[in-house]
């Protein structure tokens, strides 16, 4: 557990060094999203000041003898009020002669019971009062019931009680002055929604943006170093776990920036926020949120395990499903030809129905989070409001928090009934990360240390007692000793696992000896820059790899070539006439798999390819293996000419097109059994003449 | 087809729909109880906010705490209900989608295995692969979350609008005013949105299918050193991605805050005029808290109608998709009355012909081609060529027979032709005096084993692919097929020998190992007529002939047919046929063929280096 910790911690650390080169925009985020939260947190709160101060507005009407008294008393330990604060109260409320007006609020400020001890004690009225200024609108209400009203200048009073009695135009010309704070607080309201639009639009479009560009680097970088390993690892490490880690895994990545990091973030803030207002509005009701908090906290520590666990088991389910549904449907026409459906269904329905029981244990275990902590939030609001009824008896509580209250609750509880899911994407997030970062810990590569560059290259080769293993204690050349003049063709024969193939791949480096070395013009392969020995040393492959894009720039493959060099390069290679005659000659675009070329014309592009690359040495890999006899007749006369100007290795099956080459060597349990002509090894008596014999043998006895 | 598909859009949505019915009716009695699971909820969710806002008043007017802690008992109550509700509706209508999920899922897979190649030819895997998942997923959402959102929603807007009307008169106008907004919004961005994201799924296609070509191709790259040239072109993909991404966040990143910001508006019109009529007194503090907290209700269902609308509309799409495969009717299928035995005997093929079926989407681009190539081509191209002509020629019972044939002369079709991969026309192909089309395939396969030019082997170990043919197959069976496929010295080479995984998470075979898997998995069915369709060409000839001579002594007694480059291949054959653009030009053994058939004597004289400059 611990250790699962700590990697975790490692793969987040990385991740974030990601972020390093988008500072700016980071904080820019950080800003956008604060802002936003900010802003959000502040809308109940002007919902709260402007129902308080505006809509409720009421005052309390105290006696400004008593504030006297308390103002002058000696023995002020045992009255309410010490004499500064009164002297306070008789600063900030509004004299009306005998009387002193100030909202409720103001009171709650010096002490949570002292507005029910005054209306106890008599000297605060036991009704609330509203306040307003005269004006010839309200003229007329003032001389038809001037007993109504209290005067002091042009301020007027009037008892809440009486107030409601009017009606609702009269009332509305009284409290013109509320009315117009109304409308300057809804001003407000809306100036905060914009700020919430504005900032969650610029924080959501920021990290999307540094979302996207984290992506891009770390796709570029995991290509590239996977690109730069040898290729014994490339061949062991299956290519479809590659793209997932390139694809799928990095998109999980920038769901963990963009998704998962901001909200927690903003939820962080949000709860924080929340918290911090609450505590400034009644600090009694705080505590009493911050204790419905706890179960659901219980909930959390209790449910967390059983739901990441649930994820887990739905996602390896799912891919369960997905790996044999892919698989089969490629291999449907193998399946149907050994009439394995009825078996097949079978195992489908299992691990369909695997998945389905794991789906829903996932859903039962949803199906019970989420409620109970909606139900948490309903009984800590109203618990809050039962608390509040307490505190309304004694007059400590004004209406505008306790509507704040419900409202902050629920934005308190919001976060908290989705962390499942954010818990379940930060989980598969963390472990593509780590998937990621251990592919980019493994390293194999050839080195690429050489320094004397290459500059014309004559083509004499060299092999001095090369050894080679791909599995160590399996060697497959074992002291091979030879050398092949420039400008000479050199045919290597011998059974299958003898190692032809091995010599190819060590001439380009694609792996290195073990022991030994090649020399390429008297120089260690080693020692010449590894790109540059790549173009001087070129194989066409037994498997022809054609990229997307068309058949002439599967030619070129990058080389700024006319078209006119590109048609003579497949003219040599014989390939211009069938590419002539394809839809869109040159412009072809090659398909899926190459499934619109033969196997045969796949080879001759492949030979085009070579010729328009015009390497020094080249490497004829079982390359006429696809190719039907009769065309690979017509290859040879292209590669005759070809074969003239360079040092050519061919690797073939066939003794046709092993019979031009100036010296045959015969390859046999990783070393050199016999070399000489095709006549000389024939005379020798010995493996080449056998097998000649065995392919031959019919016809021997025929002719 | 856009524009058609487009007509008729809101009715097709029914019919495609229309085909959950039978799914929808094993799961009738989960859906009710959940839906009466989800009205009590909504009835709770209602009614709570009205005992807050009573509560309000009373301590807004006569604050007392006792008569307040019954009404939030009450509350709490009802927050009880309406948990136990949740967990009710979510139990039987998102299980009931899943379990629909399931058995879709089941008749999608089972509707698979019954279609054949002309089917997979016309279908990419992961086309079939999205409609098991992707538009499995969106049914699923459209029969669980969607249907949920949509009843949830109607329910509670249909209740809460009336109640706000009722209470507050013509304010509840001003205060839902901006609700409709957020719906329109949802569903116009929605539009605007879809063609976008379109655009990212396939950018995003372009990235994995760079890196798969990448690194299929890496020896190629490696050997003509063009590293830099496939990352710069992975760059500007990458780049490509990264920007249609942003012009999604575009939109997708306006939606939220922008439907926040009209929820806004109505708690903001609740303030203004809400404030005014509680100044005025026209309505009560605590009214006032309830319908805060009925617009916060209110909010969800606007929120969630566009939503409703595009996953149900994506949910039909969907359907469609599933319903294409799931109504696909199998082209080649085995006749009512059809044999289940399986036939013995001579291989027969009377006049046999084969043209491969015209495709409709083949047709289309057939037809887009030819307006651009010379009309007088369109006559001829708008029917695909003969592949096989009158072809004729019998294999005895236990005779190896092999057929010879340049590239593209129709020597797979053939090979295709008598499991019936390929369907022939009826009466040309018999075996053992029957018409392969009055057998059922089944009957017919048993008694044959093939090894195909392109094999297939399963990501699982050797050994199980090998007794995928015979799972109940002998170890001592299983080694004579390991033996006489020459598979035996290849062991060594794998890390666990027989029980090494291949493919996708095990080792990366060649071309000869899979060869030879495949032909020791073709043995072991130990089948009357084993067809080798250039099984061997990845080995050299020594090896062919050696695993040839295990074969055909193994198999004393039953028919071998195979299709061979390698003159030396078939003179081991008791007899061949020469096919040249789909006909046969030559029949008989290897002497007579190297006399009467100028292609094999051709093929032999290439092969055997020119006769006369063996002796020189």
């Amino acid at each position: 557990m611990h250790k699962k910790i700590q990697r975790s911690t490692t793969v987040l650390g990385r991740l974030l060094s990601y972020l390093s080169p988008y500072r700016t925009m980071v904080a820019l985020t950080l800003v956008a999203l604060l802002l936003a939260t900010a802003a959000e947190l502040t809308l109940p709160v002007v919902i709260k000041r402007t129902l308080d101060e505006h809509v409720l507005n009421s005052q309390l009407r105290l006696e400004v003898s008593t504030l006297k008294e308390f103002l002058n008393s000696s023995t002020f330990e045992e009255q309410p009020l010490s004499p500064q604060e009164a002297q306070a109260l008789l600063q900030d409320g509004e004299l009306f002669g005998s009387s002193l007006f100030l909202p409720p609020s103001r009171l709650l400020e010096i002490g949570g019971e002292l507005a029910q001890q005054g209306r106890e004690e008599g000297w605060i009225d036991a009704m609330n009062w509203h306040l307003f200024t005269s004006s010839p609108e309200t003229a007329a209400i003032e001389e038809s019931q001037p007993q109504l009203f209290l005067s002091q200048g042009d301020r007027r009073a009037i008892l809440s009680s009486e107030l409601s009695k009017l009606p609702p135009e009269v009332r509305r010309q009284l409290r013109q002055e509320d009315l117009s704070w109304l409308s300057k607080a809804s001003l407000l309201y809306l100036g905060l929604l914009a700020t919430v639009l504005i900032f969650t639009f610029a924080q959501v479009y920021a990290a999307s943006w540094i979302g996207q560009r984290v992506m891009a680097d770390l796709r570029q970088g995991l290509l590239g170093h996977v690109m730069g390993q040898s290729l014994s690892y490339l061949g062991r490490t299956p290519v479809g776990s590659l793209v997932s880690r390139v694809a799928n895994d990095v998109e999980t990545i920038n769901e963990f920036f963009t998704n998962v990091t901001v909200s927690f973030l903003r939820d962080g803030a949000v709860m924080i926020g929340v918290v911090t207002v609450l505590f400034a509005l009644d600090s009694r009701l705080a505590l009493v949120a911050l204790i419905a908090l706890i179960p659901a906290l219980f909930l959390i520590v209790f449910f967390r395990s059983r739901m990441l666990e649930s994820f887990r088991k739905v996602r390896e389910r799912v891919s369960a499903v997905n790996t044999y549904l892919s698989e089969r449907i490629s291999g449907m026409a193998t399946l149907q030809l050994f009439t394995a459906q009825k078996r097949s269904r079978q195992e489908f329905q299992e691990k369909s129905d695997d998945l389905l029981d794991a789906e829903l244990g996932q859903m039962r275990i949803m199906a019970v989070f989420r409620p109970i902590i909606d139900l948490i939030s309903s009984t800590a609001v109203a618990l809050i409001i039962w608390y509040a009824a307490g505190l309304g008896e004694r007059n400590v509580i004004t209406l505008g928090v306790l509507i704040a209250f419900v409202e902050l609750l629920q934005k308190f509880f919001q976060p908290v009934s989705d962390i499942a899911e954010k818990f379940n994407i930060l989980q598969s997030a963390m472990a593509g990360g780590e998937r990621i970062f251990k592919l980019m810990d493994e390293s194999e590569k050839i080195p690429d240390e050489g320094t004397h560059p290459l500059t014309t290259v004559q083509g004499n080769l060299q092999f001095e007692s090369v050894h080679f293993s791909y599995v160590p204690g399996e060697p497959v050349l074992k002291g091979l000793n030879f050398s092949i003049p420039a400008g000479s063709t050199v045919a290597i024969v011998g059974a299958t696992g003898s190692g032809k193939t091995t010599i190819a791949n060590l001439l380009t480096r694609l792996w290195d000896p073990s022991q030994g070395r090649i020399l390429l013009d008297g120089k260690d392969l080693t020692t010449l820059p590894l790109s540059q020995l790549r173009q001087a040393i070129q194989p066409v492959q037994q498997d022809v790899f054609l990229f997307a894009g068309t058949i002439a720039e599967n030619i070129a493959l990058g080389l700024p070539l006319d078209d006119q060099a590109i048609q003579n390069a497949a003219r040599l290679a014989r390939a211009h006439e069938f590419i002539q005659s394809l839809p869109q000659g040159y412009a072809t675009p090659v398909a899926e798999n190459a499934s619109n070329l033969s196997a045969g014309q796949r080879q001759l592009i492949a030979f085009a390819r070579i010729i328009a690359h015009d390497p020094a040495l080249i490497i004829l890999d079982e390359a006429t293996a696809n190719v039907d006899t009769a065309t690979e007749h017509l290859l040879q006369e292209g590669l005759e000419t070809l074969l003239e100007h360079r040092t050519a290795l061919v690797i073939a099956h066939r003794l046709s097109t092993i019979r031009q080459a100036n010296l045959i060597m015969v390859l046999g349990h990783g070393q050199v059994v016999e070399s000489g002509t095709h006549e000389e090894l024939m005379a020798l008596n010995g493996s080449y003449r056998r097998l000649y014999e065995i392919q031959f043998a019919e016809e021997e006895t025929t002719s | 087809m856009p524009k058609s598909s487009k007509n008729t859009s809101s009715g097709s949505y029914h019919r495609e729909l229309g085909a959950l019915k039978p799914y929808f009716a094993r799961y009738w009695p989960a859906y009710a109880l959940g839906l009466f699971f989800l009205i009590l909820t909504d009835f709770g969710q209602i009614v709570i906010p009205r005992i807050v806002g009573a509560a309000v008043d009373i301590i807004a007017t006569q604050p007392n705490a006792k008569v307040v802690g019954q009404r939030m008992l009450w509350v709490v109550g009802l927050a009880l209900l309406v948990a136990l509700g949740r967990y009710g509706w979510r139990n039987f209508i998102i299980g009931s989608a899943r379990r629909i999920e399931n058995d879709l899922r089941r008749d999608y897979y089972n509707k698979l295995t019954t279609l054949g190649p002309s089917f997979y030819g016309q279908h990419k895997v992961g086309d079939l692969m999205a409609r098991a998942t992707n538009d499995l997923h969106s049914i699923r959402m459209a029969t669980g979350m969607a249907l949920i959102a949509l009843v949830d929603g109607v329910f509670m807007s249909l209740v809460i609008i009336l109640a706000l009307f009722i209470n507050y008169g013509s304010l509840a106008i001003l205060l839902i005013l901006p609700l409709p907004l957020i719906t329109a919004m949802a569903l116009f961005l929605g539009k605007l949105i879809g063609p976008i994201f379109k655009k990212v799924q396939e950018r995003f296609a372009r990235i994995s299918e760079h890196v798969q070509e990448t690194l299929a191709g890496i020896r190629v790259i490696k050997s003509f050193a063009k590293e830099e040239r496939s990352l710069q072109s992975f760059g500007t993909i990458n780049t490509e991605y990264g920007k249609a991404n942003m012009e999604m966040v575009r939109f997708w990143g306006m939606l939220f805050p922008a439907m926040s910001f009209i929820a806004g508006l109505s708690t903001l019109s609740l303030l203004f005029f809400g404030g005014r009529n509680v100044i005025d007194g026209r309505l009560s503090p605590g009214e006032f808290v309830t319908a805060l907290a009925y617009l916060g209700m209110l909010l969800w269902p606007a929120m969630g109608a566009g939503w409703v609308v595009n996953m149900m509309q994506r949910g039909a799409a969907s359907m469609k998709r599933i319903n294409e495969v799931l109504r696909q009717e199998p082209t080649i299928t085995d006749a009512p009355q059809a044999s289940n035995t399986p036939p013995k005997g001579s291989i027969q093929f009377k006049n046999t012909s084969y043209r491969y079926p015209l495709v409709p989407e083949r047709a289309t681009e057939e037809t887009t081609k030819n307006q651009r190539s010379s009309s007088s081509k369109l006559a001829q191209d708008s029917l695909p060529p003969r592949i096989l002509q009158d072809v004729n020629f019998t294999v005895e019972q236990g005779e190896n027979f092999g057929i010879l044939g340049p590239t593209g002369s129709g020597k797979s079709t053939l090979m295709k032709l008598i499991p019936r991969l390929l369907d022939p026309p009826e009466n040309s192909l018999l075996i053992g005096q029957e018409d392969i089309r009055t057998l059922r395939r089944n009957a017919l396969r048993r008694s044959i084993a093939m090894v195909p030019q392109d094999i297939f082997l399963f990501s699982e170990t050797i050994r199980e692919n090998i007794l995928f043919s015979k799972p109940q197959a002998t170890s001592e069976e299983l080694e004579q097929a390991v033996d006489a496929a020459g598979l035996r010295a290849d062991l060594p080479f794998f890390p666990q020998g027989l029980e090494t995984q291949v493919g996708e998470k095990g080792v990366t075979l060649s071309g000869g190992q899979k060869q030879r898997i495949a032909i020791a998995r073709a043995l072991i069915a130990n089948p009357e007529i084993l067809l080798l369709d250039d099984a061997l060409s990845a080995v050299d000839a020594e090896t062919e002939e050696r695993i040839l001579e295990n074969i055909f002594t193994l198999r004393t007694g039953r028919t071998t047919v195979m299709v061979s480059h390698r003159v030396s291949a078939l003179a081991r054959c008791q007899r061949s046929v020469v096919l040249e653009e789909g006909r046969i030009t030559a029949t008989g053994t290897h002497e007579e063929l190297l006399k009467n058939s100028p292609f094999y004597a051709n093929v032999a004289r290439l092969q055997s280096l020119e006769e006369g400059m063996d002796h020189a």
